[in-house]
């Protein structure tokens, strides 16, 4: 304890007191040391350097100590991802969906007096020799055989056969399709049936009196004879009048405004459970 | 006359050369430990390897020498990572006085510097203990024992071990004992 009693301890005593009073005195009134501070800013490159290898060495030695609970992250994060991936294909449904009620709601303005069930299109065809749709709407949806179904775009074919919460319709470029129609330019009646041949192209034939006034591009459409279908939808247009060398009757080949070589793409349907003027059914 | 005069002029660039390595040495640990150790936190606590470093002076050179570092070193802590009002100059000084009287007993050896390690890391977690009771007022004993002094004492134990070996270093080029003079 001599060291204690030392000139030179008692020097290094007073020089801590003083070092430990002034920067508290000047904390105290908001001065700063400008000592400490100096070498504050001197230390900061080594301290940055310090901190730069302790975040190195604390990233090679967490891969080590940390490697259950990054396997675990790892798994948290693939879940998330597949999570995300779950709610974007959602999205793309309801996108979807939206579109189609949109397309709806568009079919409900142009036909008040319809009255409309939308369905869903469950299967397609099992060969490719029929246009034969399934849809997800049946006898306890109110569907009866011979109603009407149509989309956006035009008129789609007939109920075909009805089960319980099932319904098959039939497009009209199949041949056991009949439909009454005219033309929106002359007025000329006609009856458009599907045909064996133009039935793979997506097309129909369209007869009628061989005087009749027909051009290529004249659109056609429901004319409401028949029990099946409503009075002016859209079926289609004329795309060529040929001569049926047989008969030697005029026919036009329709051009179906719905694509029937892309029913794939078809997602909905609406089956006109009745509407103003019906006759049969 | 003339010899006197020679050894007054050795003696000059001894202490040049003792300030200028004590300097660097101190300045380079004090850095690491308040950017590296402090980044890191081995075993959960900063270790004081400054401290570690003073009873390697203490051991390995003088009292005088290890005074004049602890205050310095204890300036230079708290100017890097503490807010003042901070005590460190005093209490290194105070370990100087502690351990001194200890390291007098025992020879300089890495055994004696880790037997005295033991009454150094005490000393430092009963300054923070200090520290904490002047800052914090009221915690919870038992979970600071745990938490906080514990982790620091072994912290400050296992990484002034190679500090001994950094002071033996610096003490190599400034022949230690007896050249500390004022």
């Amino acid at each position: 304890m001599k060291f204690v009693k030392t000139k030179f301890f008692i020097v290094c005593l007073c020089v801590a007191v003083v070092l430990v009073l002034v920067p508290a005195v000047l904390a105290a009134f908001g001065q700063v040391d400008i000592l400490r501070s100096g070498l504050k800013t001197v230390a900061k490159p080594f301290e940055w350097c310090g901190s730069k290898i302790a975040d190195a060495v604390d990233g090679f030695v967490s891969v080590f100590a940390d490697y259950d609970e990054l396997q675990k992250e790892n798994e948290e994060l693939r879940a998330a991802i597949e999570s995300m991936e779950n709610e974007k294909l959602d999205n793309e449904v309801l996108k979807e969906e939206n579109a189609w009620l949109r397309e709806y709601l568009d079919i409900r303005n142009k036909n008040p007096d319809f009255v409309l069930l939308d369905g869903r299109i469950i299967s397609h065809e099992a060969g490719n020799y029929s246009t034969v749709l399934t849809v997800n709407r049946g006898t306890v949806h109110g569907v009866r055989k011979n109603m009407p179904v149509i989309t956006e775009d035009g008129v789609l074919g007939y109920v075909s056969e009805v089960g319980l919460d099932w319904c098959k319709i039939t497009g009209i470029v199949e041949s056991s399709s009949s439909v009454g129609v005219y033309t929106d330019r002359t007025g000329v009646i006609g009856t458009v049936e599907g045909d064996p041949t133009l039935r793979a192209e997506g097309k129909c034939l369209m007869s009628y009196e061989s005087t009749a006034d027909i051009k290529v591009g004249d659109r056609v459409y429901t004319s409401g004879t028949g029990s099946i279908y409503p009075d002016g939808l859209l079926l289609g247009r004329i795309e060529s009048i040929e001569a049926d060398e047989a008969t030697r009757r005029i026919m036009a080949v329709v051009e179906p405004e719905v694509d029937f070589l892309a029913l794939e793409e078809l997602d909905g349907v609406m089956i006109v459970l009745g509407y103003v003027g019906q006759t049969g059914g | 006359m003339y010899g006197n005069k020679r050894v007054d002029a050795a003696d000059k660039r001894m202490l040049v050369r003792r300030i200028l390595v004590y300097g660097a040495a101190f300045f380079l640990l004090c850095t690491l430990q308040c950017s590296f150790f402090s980044r890191l936190k081995p075993f959960g606590a900063v270790p004081d390897i400054t401290l570690g470093a003073m009873c390697g002076i203490l051991m390995l050179d003088n009292k005088r020498a290890a005074a004049v570092c602890a205050v310095c070193a204890g300036y230079f802590i708290d100017a890097l990572g503490a807010v003042p009002p901070s005590f460190s100059p005093l209490f290194y000084l105070l370990c100087v006085v502690i351990l001194g009287a200890i390291s007098d007993k025992i020879m300089p050896s890495f055994l004696s510097y880790a037997v005295l390690l033991v009454p150094t890391v005490i000393l430092r977690v009963a300054f923070t203990f200090v520290n904490m009771w002047i800052y914090m007022k009221a915690f919870p004993a038992i979970s600071v024992l745990w938490t906080v002094l514990l982790p620091e004492m072994l912290s400050t134990f296992v990484f002034c071990l190679p500090v001994y070996f950094v002071i033996k270093l610096c003490v190599l080029p400034i022949e230690a004992k007896g050249h500390f003079k004022f």
